[in-house]
């Protein structure tokens, strides 16, 4: 209880020496969610220059909007939610193009529920980007951001059906090509 | 494993995980902040065309408004008294009749009159418009004009007779502004009643008559070191005098060089728009096969600035939410493989009768049909640049009015055909891309109030957008007809 007020504590030190544009409070705040954040932007962007140009620009726009943070929420669900927010309206700049292709027809159900624990983060971040470009965004916002598929029509420019089924062609993709990689390592 | 559970993992798994970036970002970080500025986008750029739009009507306005004021020093300053002048004392009626020009300071109104003085029915020949005062009381008959307006012939007659000099002369070194201010400052108790007002198509017309005494009382003689009414004692010829008060102001239809008025239409507009395709040669024939009107609002605000006697110039901001429909089937010839099978019987000595199946691939054109239904959406801000051609009849105003338009496109989403797997693509982009069009419209305006008109005004509009900057494997030619309805608001 004393560490998580204290932590609280030195949350609120860090906003507030963030907002007065004290640069060892930014640099801490930085060093906190850069790793975090990066992999944000890793899962949207096409390559890793991409993503530390999203990743530059969310920073910049945290540093110059934390006066607006209300202490009642977490600190990293407002940065990861600017990030986000920040490499959607990357991926929305650049032409988005939902390709459909062909279905695949493993179930992921029949095979070892351990499948993902034993994999790496690495891995599945490899998998995840190695999706089309529809299929990745619609799976990253959905399964991992939560946001509703309503949500990500309005984001995307595309109808609500249609975020729905390229979620569950992303999903069954994605499936499939973890039990693909675990068959290759065994 | 439930469906949930894998999405879960996953997350977690990720949510985790930490890549550090390279070295030097924060670095890059601060100095980006350090040196950004607020890039200066189209929309800005959009909204400062606009407003330099609306800033250049108003200084026209205005500048045609203080070439107005002049105009009526000029002309109606021209009369002054002249205490020391016998002739001019013997003249009594003549510097009470133009008692409302004494607006100018003390060195003005002692200016001395060169003209020997006329008789009085002369004058009262002259100046036809006069009401006829008590001596002593200071009461000033005057026709006056709006300082925007042409000044009445009269008017000048009345200064130029008296003084035999000029308005300039007599307000020399004197600014111009402040004799305008000085003759109109007058309190809402104070301000001139009007006499008349007549209205026909944009033109109008305003006559003041009468101002009250306690205005010129107080502001016009009160820097003289005597009271200069007090001089005339001459009998007035009542008769002559009354015909002149009761003599109707003439009426002059004012021109638009003199007297430019400043309309701001707010408009609400329905369009029916017709979309098609082009730029595209594999595409575009086949979504022109399937497009379909749609039905889109516009509204925005437009304001037109005369420049000559019958043509306005004209410029605004409109937005739009421009939604493009295609809706239908297309019929498309493809190559289908056809396996044709072919059952023969042969006679085996052994066997006997025996069949045969020979199944034979063949490749054959078939026309396919494929159904689509999808929209395409656009934010439109449109910055019309264009003339119009006014004129009046009985109480309606008309104008026909042509512009180029310069539209700016953003927040694009729809999809584009795909005629190779007979499908659609998604696509969506915030970019903002400017294009441009072209526009007509029939305008008429009915009075509703001093101030306010009624526009009902259909036209037409052609315009392209680029979508395929946005993603799109086509571009959009617009053609939109549309109703205008709005309110216009005159300023003066």
């Amino acid at each position: 209880m004393w560490s998580n007020t204290q932590h609280r504590m030195k949350e609120e030190d860090l906003i507030i020496g963030c907002v007065r544009e004290d640069r060892n409070c930014q640099k801490e705040l930085y060093k906190r969610f850069a790793g975090k954040m990066m992999v944000v932007c890793l899962r949207y962007a096409n390559n890793r220059m991409e993503a530390e140009d999203m990743l530059q620009d969310g920073f910049i726009k945290i540093f110059d909007n934390i006066g607006k943070f209300k202490m009642e929420g977490s600190l990293e669900g407002w940065v990861r939610r600017i990030m986000v927010n920040t490499a959607i309206n990357k991926i929305r700049a650049n032409k988005v193009r939902f390709e459909e292709i062909s279905d695949v027809s493993e179930n992921f159900q029949d095979h070892d529920k351990n499948v993902i624990d034993r994999m790496s983060e690495q891995d599945i971040l490899d998998l995840i980007n190695k999706m089309p470009q529809g299929y990745k965004y619609v799976f990253n916002m959905y399964a991992i951001e939560g946001f509703s598929h309503k949500e990500i029509a309005d984001s995307l420019g595309i109808e609500e059906a249609s975020s729905r089924s390229q979620y569950a062609k992303a999903k069954k993709y994605l499936q499939y090509q973890i039990i693909k990689l675990e068959k290759i390592n065994l | 494993m439930t469906n949930n559970q894998f999405e879960k993992q996953i997350a977690d798994k990720l949510n985790q995980y930490e890549v550090q970036p390279g070295d030097g970002m924060l670095d890059s970080i601060f100095e980006k902040r350090a040196i950004k500025k607020k890039p200066v986008g189209m929309a800005r750029l959009f909204f400062a065309a606009a407003i330099i739009a609306v800033t250049v009507s108003v200084y026209l306005y205005n500048e045609n408004g203080s070439n107005g004021s002049n105009d009526f020093i000029a002309s109606s300053s021209g009369t002054a008294m002249d205490n020391k002048n016998p002739e001019t004392q013997a003249q009594p009626a003549h510097v009470k009749s133009e008692g409302l020009n004494q607006a100018a300071d003390k060195n003005s109104q002692l200016a001395t009159v060169s003209k020997p003085g006329p008789d009085k029915a002369r004058h009262v020949a002259t100046s036809g418009k006069r009401q006829v005062t008590e001596p002593g009381q200071g009461n000033r008959n005057i026709v006056a004009v709006r300082a925007t307006e042409n000044v009445s012939p009269l008017a000048k007659d009345i200064g130029n007779e008296h003084t035999g000099r000029t308005g300039n002369d007599m307000f020399a070194g004197d600014n111009g502004d402040n004799i305008a201010n000085r003759f109109f400052d007058v309190s809402s108790k104070n301000r001139p009643n009007i006499e008349s007002m007549q209205d026909k198509g944009n033109s109008h017309l305003y006559v003041y008559h009468s101002v009250k005494e306690s205005v010129l009382d107080a502001n016009t003689f009160s820097s003289l070191p005597f009271s200069p009414l007090s001089k005339f004692s001459a009998s007035y010829e009542l008769e002559n005098e009354n015909k002149l008060a009761n003599h109707a102001p003439e009426v002059k239809t004012l021109s638009r060089t003199s007297r430019k008025p400043l309309f701001i239409d707010m408009l609400y507009i329905p369009i029916l728009t017709s979309a098609g395709a082009n730029g595209n040669p594999g595409v575009q024939d086949y979504a022109n096969s399937i497009r379909r009107n749609s039905f889109n609002a516009q509204y925005g605000v437009r304001v037109s600035v005369p420049i000559c006697n019958r043509i306005s110039v004209f410029s605004g901001l409109f937005y739009q939410e421009q939604s493009n429909v295609y809706n239908g089937t297309i019929t498309k010839p493809e190559e289908v493989t056809r396996v044709n099978t072919i059952i023969t019987y042969i006679n085996d000595p052994v066997g006997n009768v025996q069949q045969v199946i020979t199944k034979e691939t063949v490749k054959i054109m078939e026309n396919k049909e494929t159904s689509y239904d999808y929209k395409n959406t656009y934010k439109l801000f449109q910055l019309p640049l264009g003339l119009s051609y006014n004129f009046g009849y009985k109480k309606i105003d008309f104008a026909f009015n042509t512009s180029a338009l310069i539209n700016m496109f953003s927040n694009s989403k729809g999809s584009s055909l795909d005629m190779e797997h007979n499908s659609t693509n998604g696509f969506a982009s915030s970019g903002k891309y400017v294009g441009i069009g072209a526009g007509f419209s029939v305008m008429s305006a009915i009075k509703v109030s001093p101030r306010f008109k009624l526009i009902f005004e259909p036209g037409i509009q052609r315009f392209n957008i680029n979508s395929m900057k946005a993603g799109n494997n086509i571009n959009e030619k617009v053609f939109n007809k549309q109703l205008m309805i709005g309110l216009r608001y005159s300023l003066f």
